[in-house]
């Protein structure tokens, strides 16, 4: 469907990066190094390898040979076929190691606000349909990084993700990435509970939030 | 005395002479109104459609409607009244009478109604599609549907008013105000735009049920498929071209259809086991329009009202059929133009005045339905195909989350009301 962010192409990547993984390494592995992949290389040229290769080998602690785990990635994707698997489906989200510092304060009314409303959106999807929890956090955290966060902030949000909101939300989000966020939000909501319903929860949630006295300095509409 | 026997032999001619120019002011009268009754009906498509779909995106369906008329009467008169009706030695299009001008005072008076007949033809299209599809590129397809695909068809049932004859009209297709030249045709056009598009955001479930998505104003759908009805008088009745005693029937045939076909979707939600909503309690009643449209001449009421009946029944189920299918149709366009007015058409053969049950004329209607989807249906494909890959054609999910008021048009239906969900505009 086109409103899939993960688009065909991707998919087809994926499903030969993965492919070739599993042609060398264990499925375990090749499930993370896949994972890797789709998070934090698949908007990269696809032939450069070398940056992705030094990632898992290093991040998974694989003893497999460099070479040998290119020349398998390069055959897959040089002689893509239709029978070629996808990863199996996730049923949980991936582990972060706890950050030893300590949560940074909020900074603005802008992040207080932004952070209230999704807790509060959250906390009434996954209230009123508790089995489309983790397929939202999924989606989310799979194409998190098409909103343009990167690196340490990346992974805290991630974090935040697999936490159920534990650990606060990275304070140094701009305007444009809580638009972002909150439309991959929308997106596997509308997908998982239905349009009518994300809508009421949304319409539920800016009501609440607006009674904060820091929805006079920001609006939580401007992030619709 | 002489003088006086001269007059006396004047005066038949003069009096015929009266009654002809009588008869051509009262035609043209009639055939204007019926065309303003036609244009009318361009209220009914925005407020039905408008009606059904959600508040985000009013405004949005409501100005696809108006410039489908404004789209659709201009490339009409550039050329699809040429392809239409102009000398049409080839029995496929015409190839005379585009971008016309001096013409005789009756011509423009069925240059005037035929537009109207056009733009209802381009609108069909514009609920199936709504939600979800780009403003411009959708502009694009309407000015290719009434500049190329409805006058080509029609053309083939109708354009022999110059010179020549449709190859359907040679073969005996009967079809006197368009169930299929206007409505199949239109909801051909409106099947191959959803399958480019695909469904709004969430509309089916990963196992792929259905959801609902109710419309945001109940009152607008009933008033629009009201006003639709009213506008359908002049079209069925129009169609005769001239103010004669035939229009009885026609309008009264078209109202039995119009009831029947609202009984037949009841009838039909009922035997399913389906709660009986007036969304599809209306489209019964649009269906059984489009159904006796193209034999309301020809059938006695006892038939139009069949034909209704059925018709409203095939609109529940063609809806169910898209539903299984996984295409998201949000008015029910398809069902209601598409599936009643092919049925409506094999209806006027079956039941054609004189000659009911004619396997040789029901096969000439078959001929002309199908003629009509293998015609309409994979052009519009490739048109919308082309549109969507050229200029674009579905809007992004972010104009979809906002509604295409905001991300299309800078405004919004309802500010009142609205403040709680919209976004403040782009920047």
């Amino acid at each position: 469907m086109k409103t899939d962010a993960l688009t065909d192409e991707m998919a087809r990547r994926r499903k030969a990066i993965y492919n070739g993984l599993c042609a060398c390494l264990q499925q375990e592995e090749a499930i993370k190094a896949t994972e890797i992949w789709m998070q934090e290389f698949s908007t990269k040229p696809l032939y450069a390898l070398q940056p992705f290769l030094s990632r898992i080998i290093e991040g998974l602690n694989i003893n497999v040979p460099r070479g040998t785990i290119q020349q398998k990635i390069l055959n897959s994707l040089l002689n893509e076929t239709t029978t070629q698997e996808d990863p199996p489906k996730r049923t949980k989200l991936p582990e972060f190691k706890k950050e030893n510092k300590k949560t940074p304060a909020e900074v603005n009314a802008s992040h207080k606000v932004f952070t209230y409303f999704i807790d509060y959106f959250l906390a009434a999807l996954f209230k009123s349909d508790s089995a489309s929890e983790l397929p939202i956090k999924i989606y989310v955290f799979d194409n998190a990084h098409s909103i343009g966060v990167s690196g340490q902030s990346l992974d805290r949000m991630k974090q935040w993700l697999s936490e159920n909101g534990q650990v606060s939300l990275i304070s140094e989000m701009t305007k444009e990435q809580m638009q972002g966020l909150f439309h991959l939000f929308y997106i596997s909501s509308c997908e998982n509970i239905g349009p009518v319903n994300t809508d009421r929860l949304i319409a539920e949630s800016v009501k609440i939030v607006e009674q904060l006295p820091e929805s006079s300095e920001f609006s939580i509409k401007d992030i619709f | 005395m002489k003088l006086i026997l001269v007059i006396l032999a004047l005066l038949p001619q003069l009096a015929y002479a009266d009654s002809t120019a009588l008869k051509i002011e009262t035609d043209t009268v009639w055939i204007v109104v019926a065309g303003a009754l036609v244009f009318f009906m361009q209220a009914g498509f925005a407020l039905l459609e408008s009606g059904m779909s959600r508040s985000k995106n009013a405004v949005n369906v409501v100005m696809k409607n108006y410039m489908d008329v404004c789209i659709g009467s201009i490339v009409f008169w550039f050329v699809g009244y040429g392809l239409m009706f102009g000398d049409n030695p080839s029995g496929w299009f015409g190839i005379t009478h585009f971008i016309p001008q001096q013409l005789a005072d009756m011509e423009y008076t069925f240059l005037f109604f035929q537009t109207m007949f056009a733009a209802t033809a381009v609108t069909i299209a514009s609920g199936a599609m709504a939600e979800r599809t780009r403003y411009h590129g959708y502009l694009i397809g309407a000015l290719i549907i009434s500049g190329i695909i409805y006058p080509v068809y029609g053309s083939w049932v109708w354009g022999s008013y110059y010179d020549g004859q449709g190859w359907l009209a040679e073969l005996g297709f009967i079809d006197f105000a368009g169930s299929t030249v206007v409505h199949s045709i239109g909801g051909w056009v409106a099947l191959a735009g959803i399958i480019v598009l695909g469904p709004r955001l969430g509309k089916f479930s990963e196992s792929g049920k259905s959801r609902d998505i109710p419309g945001h104003n109940l009152t607008l759908v009933a008033l629009g498929g009201l006003i639709l009805w009213l506008g359908w008088f002049g079209f069925n009745g129009g169609s005769t071209v001239a103010a004669d005693a035939s229009i009885g029937l026609i309008v009264l045939n078209t109202h039995l259809s119009a009831a029947a076909g609202a009984l037949g979707a009841i009838t039909m939600l009922l035997l399913t086991s389906k709660p009986i909503l007036l969304t599809h309690s209306v489209n019964g009643s649009i269906g059984g329009l489009v159904g006796i449209t193209a034999g309301c001449a020809t059938m006695d009421p006892q038939y139009a009202m069949l034909t209704g009946f059925i018709a409203g029944m095939v609109v529940v189920s063609g809806a169910r059929f898209l539903e299984l299918l996984k295409l998201d149709d949000v008015v029910g366009a398809v069902s209601v133009h598409g599936f009643a007015g092919a049925w409506g058409t094999l209806a006027a053969g079956i039941f054609l005045k004189g000659n009911m049950f004619s396997f040789e004329q029901i096969f000439v209607q078959f001929i002309g339905v199908a003629a009509g989807f293998i015609w309409a249906f994979p052009v519009a494909l490739l048109m919308y195909f082309a549109i969507d890959k050229l200029i674009g054609l579905r809007a992004s999910s972010l104009d979809e989350q906002r509604g295409l008021d905001y991300s299309e048009h800078y405004e919004i239906g309802y500010p009142e009301f609205q403040t709680e969900l919209v976004h403040k505009g782009k920047e």
